[in-house]
């Protein structure tokens, strides 16, 4: 049997009051207590406006502390007030379980502990870039990687599809306590390398920053990777990597399946 | 205190026929919303610093973000 107190976290989209869903809006509305991390006073705002009873959990952030310290203390204070008796709703911009450990975290304590404690999905960057950008993963697949873990870690990709660097402004950072992205130009440098085993340096990359204001528009800008070093990047900078070229026929498993590439073009031509 | 502009940039990002008057005649959208002349020439000048800065939105603040990379 579930304890009383329960937990449900929501994200509020990256345009703030446009992109939260009725169903998030109503979770706001019903909590005892929404804690927030939200990153503008208009998030902030409109938050309060739905619930007054709020806590901006932002204020866990501090200068010099590793965000795996306050992304725990997020977690403890959620999972606190749960076992006090509230119905809480952790409210995250974007999507609450898309570079959210403590959303994450904290649901699994919980559950863990015999409480309820359910996530439900929101607007996230990675959807705006979709929109934005006028790509669908889909039709060459996408690689979707934080910038650091793809330059730490050995990673392979693959240029024939899409690929999305996450969080670039702060490429190569191994303190998680930055309180400014302006110190990632030797990563970045680093990062350009790395990409240049597999893309020519013309090739067509984009810096790619959601709007999170209807008032300015999105930045999309196409500059060639040789150019990346010196690009200037924020806190919310992505890159986005098209594909260098569409990936060749396998042959040997279109034989398998009785298949040839005739069989395919035609398949894929709209003039029949 | 409320901060009539975030709250116009709210009703920009949640109303759609608000954000088309504004793009079709951002001045006379900002006036009917209330906006007082300050604010009206921010929005003219297309200010994004100041406007950010009046909506506490820094994109070079690490503070609003999630910043966290992962063992994969």
């Amino acid at each position: 049997m579930n304890k009383q107190g329960s937990l449900t976290v929501v994200g509020t989209g990256i345009k703030i009051a446009g992109d939260m869903t009725l169903n998030t809006q109503a979770q706001i509305k019903q909590a005892d207590i929404v804690f927030t991390v939200v990153p503008d006073k208009v998030s902030k705002q409109w938050l309060a406006k739905l619930n007054p009873n709020t806590v901006d959990m932002t204020e866990f952030y501090g200068s010099n502390k590793s965000r795996l310290i306050t992304y725990n203390e997020m977690a403890n204070a959620l999972v606190e007030s749960v076992k006090q008796g509230n119905n809480v709703c952790a409210a995250f911009y974007g999507h609450p379980g898309v570079f959210a450990y403590a959303s994450h975290l904290a649901i699994r304590q919980l559950k863990a502990l015999g409480y309820r404690a359910k996530m439900q999905p929101g607007i996230s960057a990675e959807d705006w870039l979709v929109a934005d950008l006028g790509i669908d993963p889909g039709k060459s697949g996408c690689i979707s990687i934080e910038a650091t873990q793809f330059l730490f870690y050995q990673r392979t990709i693959d240029p024939y599809s899409l690929l999305v660097l996450w969080q670039i402004g702060l490429v190569g950072d191994h303190t998680l306590a930055l309180d400014k992205t302006d110190n990632y130009q030797r990563g970045l440098k680093v990062l350009s390398n790395e990409l240049l085993k597999y893309y020519p340096s013309d090739h067509q990359v984009i810096i790619y920053e959601a709007a999170t204001l209807a008032l300015f528009p999105p930045r999309i800008e196409h500059i060639a990777l040789a150019q990346l070093p010196q690009a200037k990047l924020t806190a919310i900078s992505t890159l986005a990597i098209p594909p260098y070229q569409e990936a060749p026929l396998d042959l040997a498993v279109l034989k398998q399946l009785g298949l040839t590439p005739e069989d395919i073009d035609n398949a894929l031509s709209i003039d029949k | 205190m409320t901060d009539l502009l975030v709250e116009y940039v709210l009703e920009l990002n949640s109303n759609p026929e608000a954000l088309a008057a504004h793009e079709a005649n951002p001045e006379q959208a900002a006036r009917d919303f209330g906006l007082d002349e300050a604010d009206i020439q921010l929005i003219l000048d297309q200010d994004v610093a100041e406007i950010q800065k009046r909506c506490d939105s820094s994109p070079i603040d690490t503070k609003g973000t999630m910043i966290m990379f992962f063992k994969p």
